[in-house]
């Protein structure tokens, strides 16, 4: 198929060649329609000069190889004292936060008066394919927050982890209660047991050994991606299907390519952190089964005492709710929360009511525990 | 420098032409054939038409920014048919009944050819349509990341391939024909399994046998080849040209691209070194080039089990839609749209789709297709070890015996690092004000060797 069938099979589906008379003007009429349509669309496309995602100021506080600490520059009035570290997955990229300034969770959260910090695992490569959760969870994650509270100068930070960057935390908080004030979950999955996810039935089966090793140490994100194309296979034909109505809107057209440039740019792994993974929390559920042990410290979710906000997506497919909402009842906390966002897992980023509601839900949650 | 742009303003030129042509065509054949009333009366709205046309091309033609080219382009074309109409109307009621019977005395200008040069004029506006288009599609396509591609790209092939199909299928629905075998006979035996293959990403999409004799025969072809002596740099590049043309699967969902990877990675791993190899290698190689074949072998018929499962459920799709829109049909009298229809399609097949991927079966089945392929990239990188073996560049895992040793040293001066941290912080909760002056030092150590690490 030649490039641009597609594309006028959609926009312009009148044939004029056999056209009769009295039908000339309405025809017309149509062509107009059509021709402001590619007009406006076309403009669009020709004003593309950058797709530019995670634009919130912010400049690099610590490094350490590959991982670093974003912090966040903001002008609005503080209302909190204690500063959030957002720890993201390992699986694509923290950017999703900061995806396009008018819907950022990371922008909102900051004019709301949040102090932020991101950590970004970075690009593993083949040098880093023995590297653990452990070697990211008691290395990485605690220098970070070691940091933050160096330079915040306060004993304990608020810890908001996402999909796996929220088991992550999870682990973290367990094992250094002293150190967090306030836990946030998004869309977490802590009880890997559940099969309602097609991620979660397809790991169990899965050889974790054949393909780390397979994959010489170091497991390609495009692998991973296609582990989550295949939940919902015709979801890419649905984005496609409506791109004549996205070319239209420039901020739709813009929203889109940064989508794409988001979901292309997906790291590898670091291929024993994911066999560690994948045996540990897919196919032994050791976690919320009080049975996981990193480097030699039996991780006791019952330890985490802080307050706990856990939020879930009602149509999540990827981390669905029953894998999630276990974890108010396994923390130890007093003051714990759940809280539902109906949407899908990315939505809780992107979407509109992310903006509206939940950002300003989990910001209020925060001022109200910072004493 | 000629680009889609000068295609459409040319394209536009040449509609203003026609129009403005033909205007001149009705002044003078109405005023050289005697038709002088008519003439008279009516030159002032046929010389208001005629000198509109020509604004408006030069109008056009002055547009030299694309951008702003398009943008009046709809504005354009609009001003042409209210000229059109304005026009119509004034000779109409200039005329009345005898304005058919007057137009016969202007060239090219009775109801039936005007009709054709209307339709020709708004098929420039169509080409010009087409070749924006193209050039929209050119330039966002320029804006998609590379990795992203090749889903855009199969997304196409499947809406034309359904598309080809669509005249059988929209009679079907207006006949409520929807029965799979008689479905079946209008349309190719192939259709299910390409447009499963696809939206799916399968590339891996010849007949099993066939593909098994041809593997076979490459990799027996290779090995006979290398038992006689060590192969040419020539031969080894034939060789591999020739597995990657049959097992072209790029632009593939990850889950069966593998091997493609591996007949590519063999090729550029090994390629350079290839005439420099030790002839004391090639037994060790040509025992790992059978494992291959076997593995090959076993990864094609694994995959085809895989689709075929895949393939066989998505066969109920087709029959579901058109008895859903038959049911509408027999309601409304109005058949859907090609685009209703494909994004229904779409819903039922990926419903159809999901029963099978949500099986133990089709689980189990994925695995053993990943572990197939991963393995079998894992002994090409074998190979390329024992190539590179003994000369003077790093192997891949002496590689990974270096990264081993950074991830060891690493983790044991986290470990320092932090009992090094809560001595400090005990000898603080310690410390006396004579002890403290001690522990000072110790704290400027630790933020040495902390800006050291970073």
């Amino acid at each position: 198929m030649q490039p641009g069938h597609f594309m006028v099979g959609l926009f312009f589906s009148l044939t004029i060649q056999s056209m009769k008379e009295e039908s000339i003007y309405n025809a017309a009429e149509v062509i107009v329609e059509q021709v402001n349509t590619a007009a406006e669309a076309m403009k669009n496309i020709a004003e593309v000069n950058e797709v530019d995602i995670a634009t919130a100021p912010k400049k690099i506080v610590w490094k350490d190889g590959k991982v670093s600490l974003y912090h966040f520059v903001s002008d609005a009035p503080k209302k909190a004292k204690t500063p959030v570290m957002i720890s993201y997955a390992l699986v694509n990229r923290w950017e999703m936060m900061d995806l396009q300034p008018d819907r950022s969770f990371i922008r909102k959260m900051i004019s709301l008066g949040i102090d932020v910090y991101v950590i970004d695992w970075g690009y593993p490569t083949q040098v880093d394919r023995y590297k653990t959760m452990a070697d990211y969870i008691l290395g990485n994650m605690n220098d970070a927050i070691d940091f933050i509270r160096e330079s915040a100068k306060v004993d304990k930070v608020n810890l908001l982890g996402v999909c796996q960057g929220g088991t992550f935390s999870l682990i973290y908080a367990a094992l250094f209660p002293e150190k967090v004030k306030n836990l946030i979950t998004l869309v977490t999955p802590v009880d890997f047991k559940d099969n309602s996810g097609l991620l979660f039935k397809w790991a169990k089966d899965m050889d974790v050994d054949a393909v780390v090793d397979g994959f010489g140490g170091v497991i390609p994100g495009d692998f991973l991606n296609s582990g989550f194309d295949l939940i919902k296979p015709m979801n890419k034909a649905r984005k496609y299907l409506s791109m004549p109505d996205t070319m239209k809107d420039k901020d739709v057209l813009m929203n889109f390519l940064r989508m794409e440039k988001w979901v292309a740019d997906s790291p590898a792994q670091a291929g024993e952190t994911y066999r560690q993974f994948i045996k540990d929390m897919y196919q032994e559920n050791k976690l919320s089964e009080g049975k996981f042990v990193l480097e030699g410290r039996k991780v006791d979710l019952k330890k985490i005492t802080s307050p706990v906000l856990t939020i879930y997506a009602s149509a999540d497919h990827i981390v669905p709710p029953a894998t999630t909402i276990p974890i108010n009842d396994l923390v130890g906390s007093k003051d714990k929360e759940l809280l539902e966002f109906p949407g899908g897992h990315i939505g809780v980023f992107v979407g509109g009511r992310s903006q509206s509601v939940l950002t300003p839900a989990i910001t209020d949650w925060l001022v109200k525990r910072d004493n | 420098m000629k680009t889609v742009f000068t295609d459409v303003l040319e394209s536009q030129k040449k509609a203003f032409d026609m129009w403005s042509d033909l205007s001149n065509n009705v002044i003078s054949a109405t005023t050289t054939n005697g038709a002088k009333a008519f003439a008279t009366k009516n030159q002032s709205f046929l010389n208001d038409w005629y000198t509109k046309q020509n604004e408006l091309l030069t109008e056009t033609l002055n547009t030299k920014n694309p951008t702003e080219a398009m943008e009046k382009a709809p504005e354009n074309f609009k001003k042409m048919l209210d000229a059109q109409v304005e026009y119509f109307n004034k000779w109409k009621d200039a005329f009345g009944e005898n304005a058919t019977k007057a137009m016969k005395d202007v060239p090219g200008f009775d109801a039936k050819a005007y009709a054709a040069q209307y339709n020709d004029g708004l098929n420039q506006w169509n080409n010009w349509i087409k070749e924006s288009t193209k050039w929209m599609e050119e330039n966002l396509t320029k804006n998609i990341p590379d990795n992203m591609k090749p889903a855009f790209e199969s997304f196409q092939t499947s809406y034309s391939t359904i598309q080809k199909f669509w005249e059988p299928i929209s009679k079907m629905i207006e006949h409520g024909t929807f029965q799979a075998d008689f479905i079946n006979k209008f349309l190719p035996q192939d259709f299910y399994k390409n447009v499963v293959d696809q939206m799916m990403g399968f590339k891996l999409n010849g007949n099993p046998s066939d593909m098994l004799e041809h593997s076979n025969k490459l990799f027996e072809n290779w090995i006979s080849t290398f038992q006689k002596s060590t192969p040419s740099f020539e031969k080894w590049t034939q060789w591999a040209e020739e597995t990657g043309k049959h097992f072209d699967l790029k632009h593939i969902n990850p889950y069966f691209s593998m091997f493609t990877d591996m007949t590519s990675q063999l090729r550029s791993s090994v390629e350079p070194y290839f005439n420099i190899m030790d002839n004391n290698k090639q037994t060790e190689i040509m025992k790992i080039m059978k494992d291959i074949q076997f593995a090959t072998s076993s990864y094609i018929i694994k995959s085809s089990e895989l689709q075929g499962k895949v393939y066989e459920k998505g066969r109920n799709a087709l029959p579901e839609v058109i008895k859903h829109f038959s049911t509408e049909f027999s309601k409304t009298k109005t058949l859907p749209q090609y685009m209703d229809f494909f994004k229904k399609y779409m819903d039922v097949l990926e419903k159809e789709m999901l029963t099978v991927l949500d099986t133990k079966e089709y689980s189990v089945l994925q695995s053993e297709v990943s572990k197939l392929a991963v393995g079998i990239k894992s002994k090409m990188d074998t190979i390329t070890e024992i190539t590179l073996k003994d000369l003077p560049i790093l192997t891949k895992s002496a590689g990974d015996d270096f990264s081993k040793e950074i991830s060891d040293l690493k983790r044991k001066v986290r470990t320092l690092e932090q009992e090094l941290k809560s001595a400090i912080e005990l000898l603080k909760v310690k410390a006396t004000p004579a002890a403290k002056a001690t522990a000072e030092p110790v704290v400027a150590e630790v933020s040495k060797t902390k800006a050291s690490k970073n």
